[in-house]
């Protein structure tokens, strides 16, 4: 799992059916100094809980579409998680 | 997932067996800012989507996991077009705005 900062969002009314009731987020993934690194993706966030500004954490590749039981997606990235707090040995 | 713009049709009549009624298109990378990059992909459509429109696409084996692409040689699959995008609080793209207008037809 990676860690990202959430920077904007995305609507689509033409979308996949297993997308229905989802929201797309634009990310922003980060480093475990929360500093940018790489380009922003298209995440979905299956249950609708993200908002712009929040650290989150995400799964990618095949096991992104996998997050939901029972419910397969076509997605390579897909949020998992808003994190609270983090700290490594000299941050937090 | 990505953002990008169809930009093409790739037609091929000789391809593997499963690919055949598939429906590929050529897009093209996109920025945040709705600027092309250099980079293209072949991506099957599962959404109907068509030329110039602002799409997402999933990579990798997720994108095996619609109807058109099950258990398909593709890496690439348009899950979704785009209504409009929001970053940083600014709406850096919508479709409204972004279509051509219907030039008239000829008065018969």
């Amino acid at each position: 799992m990676n860690i990202a900062t959430v920077i904007g969002s995305l609507w689509a009314t033409q979308k996949h059916p297993s997308f229905n009731g989802m929201k797309f987020c634009v990310i922003q993934p980060l480093d475990q100094h929360r500093r940018p690194v790489g380009s922003p993706i298209i995440a979905v966030d299956p249950d609708n809980r993200c908002g712009r500004g929040e650290t989150v954490f995400y799964v990618d590749g095949g096991d992104a579409a996998t997050v939901k039981e029972n419910h397969s997606m076509p997605s390579d990235a897909t949020i998992v998680g808003i994190i609270d707090s983090m700290s490594t040995d000299n941050h937090t | 997932m990505f953002l990008a713009k169809v930009v093409g049709t790739v037609v091929a009549t000789q391809k593997d067996p499963k690919l055949a009624g598939l429906k590929l298109l050529l897009v093209q990378n996109l920025t945040l800012d709705l600027e092309l990059t250099k980079s293209f992909v072949v991506a099957a459509d599962a959404v109907g989507a068509g030329t110039g429109e602002v799409v997402v696409c999933a990579t990798g084996s997720s994108a095996r996991l619609t109807e058109v692409t099950h258990n398909l040689p593709v890496d690439a699959v348009i899950m979704a077009i785009v209504d409009s995008l929001e970053v940083g609080g600014r709406i850096t793209y919508n479709k409204m705005n972004d279509e051509k207008p219907v030039a008239a037809g000829p008065v018969s």
